[in-house]
């Protein structure tokens, strides 16, 4: 199993249930945060178990694992496996004509490094004392100081980062050096420029997370201090046995110096993805191509220089704030650039509106939100008073959720006939989407309002003892049911795929009457992709060229 | 399942052991920062008097010196495989070297615990340690298994692996001077 169609197709099943079980987590969380002083309902009180959820009522410990472990296993697990994993591996080859990976077995070893991290970081919650629960940042004292399932974390970050690292060289080496004759830097799909950006953001950034992950260890298992500093008082006992001497900052400077580039390793792929979902169906070329790929690499190489704007709260100083919230400000540009770019393509172009095609036109202002909503959060005066609450997280929500998610979900209702060989239920893929529109909205619109009111994001009972929450409490009933809706939303998705790749209608090549290489193979396509090495003649855009029969013109066209 | 002829192209697969190093770079790179800032830090710093043994770590310098030396630089070489083995053979000695030196350490009560400095000594040159024992896994490897591929996929193995050891060799330098000469 080393063709990279399978291994893209084994990212991306994985990644979905990882998905699944990230979203059911969340359910007994927003359980917890509607209905606090109720004990959850019997059949899911089993499943979760007497020593995390006496009676029913979810303890704070175990509300805390719940909250570490969704965040890890969305991101970590779900998200990026699926944007740059599951569609990095199956297109980037196929959109630039070759046959495989550079290092195919280097591939496979990639996806199963993954499937390895994501199970030990899962079999903490079956280990005593729980899952990790020190939230995703996993931040020092307090997760030097967490219970065994924080172990478990550790190594499955750092096998995952391994996954990561094997991954980000394959792409990085096909793309440089697999390319299809007269397929020159400039004519690659924009999709293809923003997995190569990807790719490089995980191999320079992902290394940092690993030696923080190797420090916390040490802590954590060989007695060191790395994180933690000295004089450290436990709930009023000082803390023995540790020699003290160092800097908790130390762990946040070399996680987000990850984690904020892992933001846009969720965000570039869907922008890749939007791209070609909106041209091909708005059959116009995108408009702005150089600038977007000039963008492109400038927000990846932006993205390595911001990553303290996580950390205003810590007193790192005024002139350190200053520089960080002047690179957070300038990155927005080149995201600004990415929008507008993808607004103008759709100008004057004769718009299919086809199921893949409603999901990447969402993904606009969903991603437009949530970006927007970030501002604030980059100026470090309004980020004191929004930091760590509900704000917060409504913002990064918009980005990932109904952001890139719908980024994916265009995907693959678009890729879906080249993969099988069918076409996807248009009216079920009509329900999905604009049920999942409606209710992601249910679920984040309202945390914005409850954050300006000053809700904190890690209260499990939601605010109930703070006079300031009161007025938001009973929002969370409604958000709790929209989130049930949204689940429920996907059984419409889960059913098309599954009929569909039976029963579907036969798609033939090139159904969309797409331009890029991957739409002159056969679909599905065979091991080794085309039948003879593409020639690349054209730009990926030639959509509606004037004087020509057709309104689209394949690169390989001569 | 047919093998298909998409062997990566000698230049990629020295392209690809170059994104590697990058990478390790970045790791090393985050490791030697997070041990400078928190020397940088600190308003009092361990002295490494009779703590860590500047002549042992020299000796083991000579020893990754040997090993990168012993290893052959391209299919030109003579006795490619035999100098691949012995040079994997001399990088295993300095692991054994550094593995009774940890232990000796640990007997003497001086354990990553101890403070801050021993905490850095042990975790850098213990990745570090894994590195050579990785290369001289890698080494067997090509010398063995991954011996009989087409002979310019050979030479470009051979030359990452050369790579590989000149990383290492720096890698080794950097801690050599932040926790010895500094």
């Amino acid at each position: 199993m080393t063709d990279h169609k399978a291994v893209g197709l084994l990212y991306g099943v994985t990644a979905l249930v990882f998905l699944l079980v990230g979203f059911l987590l969340m359910l007994v969380m927003r359980w917890q945060l509607a209905w606090p002083t109720t004990p959850l309902p019997p059949a899911i009180a089993a499943w979760m178990g007497e020593a995390n959820a006496p009676g029913g009522y979810v303890l704070p410990e175990f509300y805390n694992q719940l909250v570490a472990m969704h965040g890890s296993v969305m991101i970590f697990l779900a998200v990026v496996p699926l944007a740059a994993g599951a569609f990095g591996n199956y297109l980037v080859p196929l959109q630039i004509g070759a046959p495989d990976m550079a290092f195919p077995r280097l591939n496979a070893a990639s996806y199963w490094l993954y499937l390895a991290g994501g199970l030990v970081m899962l079999a903490s919650f079956f280990v005593p004392g729980g899952a990790a629960n020190s939230g995703w940042t996993s931040y020092p004292p307090l997760a030097v100081l967490a219970t065994r399932g924080q172990d478990f974390w550790l190594a499955g970050i750092f096998l995952v980062g391994v996954s990561s690292t094997l991954n980000a060289i394959n792409v990085l080496a096909t793309v440089v050096g697999l390319r299809a004759p007269g397929l020159t830097l400039m004519r690659l799909p924009f999709f293809v420029w923003a997995q190569t950006i990807t790719a490089l953001l995980l191999l320079l950034a992902f290394p940092s997370l690993q030696a923080a992950a190797v420090f916390q260890l040490m802590d954590r298992l060989a007695g060191t201090s790395f994180f933690l500093p000295t004089g450290l008082i436990v709930g009023g006992v000082p803390l023995e046995g540790f020699s003290g001497g160092g800097s908790p900052l130390l762990w946040q400077h070399l996680f987000w110096f990850l984690a904020h580039p892992e933001v846009y390793v969720l965000i570039l792929p869907a922008f890749g993805i939007a791209a070609e979902v909106l041209t091909a169906n708005t059959r116009r070329p995108l408009w702005g191509y150089r600038a977007m790929v000039a963008s492109v690499v400038f927000m990846g190489g932006m993205s390595l220089v911001v990553w303290a704007h996580h950390m205003f709260l810590t007193g790192m100083g005024v002139v350190l704030s200053t520089f960080f919230q002047v690179t957070t400000m300038i990155i927005s540009i080149p995201s600004v650039v990415l929008i507008t770019t993808l607004i103008l393509t759709l100008w004057g172009g004769s718009i299919r509106f086809t199921v893949p095609m409603l999901f990447a036109l969402a993904f606009i202002p969903m991603f437009g939100i949530g970006g927007l909503t970030g501002l604030p959060l980059g100026l470090a005066a309004s980020d004191v008073a929004l930091h760590d609450t509900y704000y917060v997280v409504g913002h990064f929500h918009y980005l990932v959720a109904p952001g890139t998610l719908f980024a994916i979900f265009a995907g693959i209702y678009h890729w879906f006939p080249k993969i099988t060989g069918r076409r996807t239920i248009g009216w079920l893929g009509h329900v999905h989407f604009w049920g999942s529109l409606a209710t992601m909205n249910a679920v984040f619109l309202p945390m914005f309002a409850m954050g300006l009111m000053g809700v904190n994001r890690r209260l499990y009972d939601a605010g109930l003892q703070y006079a300031h929450a009161q007025p938001t409490l009973e929002w969370n009933a409604f958000m709790t049911w929209s989130a049930v809706a949204l689940g429920l939303f996907q059984l419409p998705f889960v059913v098309n795929l599954a009929v569909s790749l039976r029963r579907g209608v036969p798609a033939g090549d090139n159904p969309w009457e797409a331009t890029t290489l991957e739409w002159s193979a056969p679909s599905p396509p065979p091991h080794g992709n085309f039948e003879r090495t593409p020639q690349v003649a054209r730009g990926p855009y030639d959509y509606s060229v004037p004087g020509e029969a057709r309104d689209f013109a394949p690169q390989g066209q001569p | 399942m047919t093998t298909i002829a998409t062997h990566a192209s000698a230049s990629t697969v020295r392209l690809g052991m170059w994104l590697f190093l990058a990478s390790e770079a970045m790791l090393f790179g985050s490791l030697v920062s997070g041990y400078a800032l928190l020397r940088a830090g600190a308003p009092a710093w361990p002295s490494s008097e009779g703590v860590l043994n500047l002549w042992l770590a020299l000796g083991q310098t000579l020893l990754l010196a040997a090993a990168t030396l012993t290893s052959p630089r391209g299919l030109a070489s003579t006795a490619v495989r035999g100098r691949l083995l012995a040079g994997g053979a001399l990088a295993l000695v300095f692991v054994c070297v550094k593995v009774v030196e940890y232990g000796a350490k640990l007997d003497a009560n001086l354990t990553p615990a101890a403070n801050l400095l021993l905490a850095s000594w042990f975790t850098l040159t213990g990745v570090h340690a894994a590195h050579v024992a990785g290369g001289a896994l890698a080494a067997a490897w090509l010398a063995g298994p991954g011996w009989n591929v087409a002979e310019g996929r050979r030479s470009a193995r051979l030359d990452a692996l050369g790579l590989y050891w000149l990383f290492v060799d720096a890698v080794w330098l950097v801690l050599l001077v932040g926790f010895y000469l500094v």
